[in-house]
């Protein structure tokens, strides 16, 4: 097995993260399919998944309630991709399988047919954030009493936070984990998360709302007495020049009821740093090989060493791949058939230069990464001229993504 | 197009990942060189576009030339607060006193809207004419590299959201002057960056529809960055086809024809979607603009494509 795939099945806990564009719900989704492919009983948690994706993993009609993926389609429509390279991946139910048409590049020939016969598979549930419910969720769970409950759930304040795009999501998607984990017996989450520039925030989510929770100004608010005193009168007339009297009342009644749920957001809060820490977290940095993906990529790898996270691997997707015998268009143009017309000749050697330009760049991104992670611990997966929409791809994406991804590479670099 | 030439206001905004910061420095770019004084700013403590340049990241708040006439400001939400207190409230005690009450930082924090608002207020207030010249340069020209399309559209309705729940005293004057001038479309314009993708082109579309229903802003244009050009006729295609080989080269044809006509099918998508009239244009994907030593040069010839078309 290679090195990822090695990370990804000794990981309870599968945690996606990188910039915005980069495929991470897809990457996700595939993990997910492998996991459940090698028999664990398997949840995915998706962000905003685009719409084929969630028709193949029959969620679109779900949102945040799980929802269980047939898995025999995944595995009929595995049987039709290009035969699996490492024997041990177990996915498709043991047919022999018949490479794609057309399309063989250099260095991925089958080396072999895959075992037949198999181990049992696991299952998978997939389910999609739904930030609204997730908070409302958590009140009620948190909230001592329905009277306060109620209460939060009216309050205009509660109400914008709740549905503020910025930050919940993260904050959401960490609680849903934190449940995940506590009220079932999954052997594997694959967790989606929000295109989040700063993993620091995902990360720290838990840490800002503790520190928030016990931060002593806000504890001093509870002292009806003592409310307004707190805050100088001075700058209480400025904030009431900011936000309006009644914005104010409504602020301060906010920071009381969050105070009456302090215990409960602490000690979740806890819970969740230490999921996210545990050895059995994976994170799994996801980037492509425009510059801006690698630069985000390199700065979540960055910000996961700082809070000392060992547990790490990456996927560079949308890749193309380094054609070793390629010289220069001159040259592409002499291995073509001499019957082909030069105009014809001429552009597909054109072509061809193009997609080597480009995956030189993907070839630098990978080594950028690398480089930030120590070891090989970059996985690639080749970018498909439609996309990965539905479970044919998927599982096409998937025999690439956790076969021995360096094979192409290894010879040619 | 020449009625940007009235505009003080380009708001930058799409997908993720569809390339928005490379797209906002170069239509700054394209104006600086037409003798527009710019400045190209971000928000929520975003720092992108130095790096585009090679250049270290801006300090917080700071106009930062970057070329001639081009200058840089990241703008984050204390600060834009901050600022907001020493120059527009008449508060009894100064503006440090208060930033340095924990109480009302915490409070502030947590109004919804309140940084939103106060970061668009920043930006509406550099593209003030006659600005006192404590507070900074004179532009003609403010590009928004604005947060990718939900955080965007957040962005953009926080002057009226916060403007209903304040409903009245100074500050909820101020929220519906921004909401005035993001709704005067000769004065501020919204440019959307998609790519050919099929979630790219989802989003463009459900974001026009947001910035031209509730928020009634003006679309200036659809960018679709990173265009393939189709290698191949269709006869050729089919001969290639035919040939059934491995050969790499052809292979590397085939697909790249077939990625290209994938994007073009998305963007007919989109044309037959988007209003009529609505220009929407494309951007060639240009590998120069991932590699450092070559991205100044791709910038400026992406500057010089969107300066013959939005002026």
């Amino acid at each position: 097995m290679s090195s990822v795939q090695q990370e990804v099945a000794n990981a309870q806990v599968v945690v996606c993260v990188g910039g915005g564009g980069v495929g991470k719900t897809t990457i996700a989704a595939t993990v997910a399919l492998w996991l459940a492919g090698s028999g664990r009983n398997t949840a995915l948690l998706t962000i905003d998944p685009a719409k084929r994706l969630a028709e193949a993993l029959g969620i679109e009609e779900v949102g945040g309630r799980p929802h269980e993926v047939d898995l025999q389609a995944f595995r009929t429509a595995s049987a039709s991709t290009r035969p699996v390279e490492d024997p041990t991946v177990r996915i498709a139910d043991g047919s022999p399988s018949e490479p794609a048409p057309g399309r063989q590049t250099p260095g991925t020939e089958a080396t072999g047919r895959q075992t037949p016969g198999t181990g049992a598979t696991g299952r998978l549930w997939a389910m999609s954030l739904d930030v609204k419910g997730t908070f409302d969720e958590a009140m009620q769970r948190l909230a001592p009493s329905e009277a306060v409950c109620e209460r939060i759930l009216a309050n205009p304040v509660y109400r914008a936070l709740s549905t503020a795009i910025a930050g919940s999501q993260e904050y959401t998607a960490i609680a849903k984990l934190h449940e995940l984990k506590r009220d079932h017996a999954y052997d594997a989450i694959v967790l989606d998360t929000p295109p989040s520039r700063d993993a620091l925030s995902f990360l720290d989510a838990p840490g800002r709302l503790r520190r928030f929770i016990d931060d002593p100004t806000l504890r001093s608010l509870a002292s009806p007495s003592r409310r307004l005193a707190r805050i100088a009168s001075a700058a209480a007339g400025v904030l009431r020049v900011l936000t309006g009297t009644a914005m104010l009342s409504e602020l301060t009644a906010f920071f009381e009821l969050l105070l009456g749920m302090a215990d409960g957001f602490r000690e979740r809060a806890l819970a969740v740093e230490a999921l996210l820490r545990d050895r059995g977290t994976l994170f799994l940095l996801v980037s492509r090989g425009e510059a801006a993906s690698v630069g985000e990529a390199l700065f979540l790898a960055s910000k996961l060493r700082e809070a000392g996270i060992r547990s790490t691997a990456a996927v560079v997707n949308r890749f193309h791949e380094i054609d070793p015998a390629y010289e220069s268009a001159e040259r592409t143009l002499a291995r073509l058939p001499s019957d082909m017309l030069p105009s014809l000749a001429a552009k597909v050697a054109a072509a061809h230069a193009s997609v080597q330009l480009l995956a030189q760049r993907d070839a630098n991104a990978v080594r950028q990464i690398e480089a930030a992670l120590g070891g090989e611990r970059v996985a690639c997966l080749r970018e498909e001229a439609e996309g990965f929409g539905d479970l044919r791809a998927l599982a096409s994406a998937c025999t690439q993504l956790l076969s021995d991804p360096r094979a192409a590479w290894s010879e040619w670099s | 197009m020449e009625h940007l030439r009235s505009h003080t206001l380009i708001l930058v905004t799409g997908k993720g990942g569809v390339g928005k910061s490379t797209v906002a420095l170069a239509v700054a770019s394209a104006a600086a060189r037409r003798g527009l004084r710019t400045i190209v700013a971000e928000v929520s403590a975003r720092n992108d576009i130095p790096a585009l340049l090679d250049v270290r990241e801006s300090e917080p708040m700071t106009e930062r030339p970057l070329r001639q006439r081009l200058t840089h400001i990241s703008i984050d939400s204390d600060g834009a607060l901050r600022e907001y207190l020493r120059h527009e409230v008449r508060a009894p005690i100064p503006a440090h006193a208060l930033m340095g009450n924990r109480a009302f930082r915490l409070f502030a924090a947590a109004a919804p809207g309140l940084s939103e608002l106060l970061m668009m207020g920043k930006v509406a207030e550099l593209s003030r004419p006659h600005r006192r010249a404590s507070r900074g340069g004179e532009y003609d020209l403010v590009v928004l590299d604005a947060p990718s399309s939900g955080h965007a559209a957040a962005l953009f309705s926080a002057p009226r959201t916060f403007a209903a729940i304040a409903r009245v005293g100074i500050v909820a004057r101020q929220a519906r002057a921004i909401e005035d001038l993001l709704g005067d479309g000769r004065a501020a314009a919204a440019v959307i960056v998609a790519d050919g993708e099929q979630m790219a082109v989802t989003e463009t579309l459900a974001l026009h529809a947001t910035l031209t229903g509730s928020l009634r802003m003006r679309v200036e244009a659809v960018l679709v960055n990173r265009m393939l050009r189709r290698p191949l006729l269709d006869a050729e295609r089919l001969e290639l086809e035919r040939l059934s080989t491995s050969e790499t080269a052809v292979c590397s044809a085939l697909w790249l024809d077939a990625r290209a006509r994938m994007q073009h099918r998305q963007l007919a998508r989109l044309r037959r979607t988007l209003p009529r009239g609505t220009a929407c244009w494309t951007l060639p994907l240009d590998a120069g603009l991932d590699m450092r030593e070559q991205r100044g040069q791709a910038i400026d010839r992406l500057a010089q494509t969107l300066g013959r078309r939005l002026w």
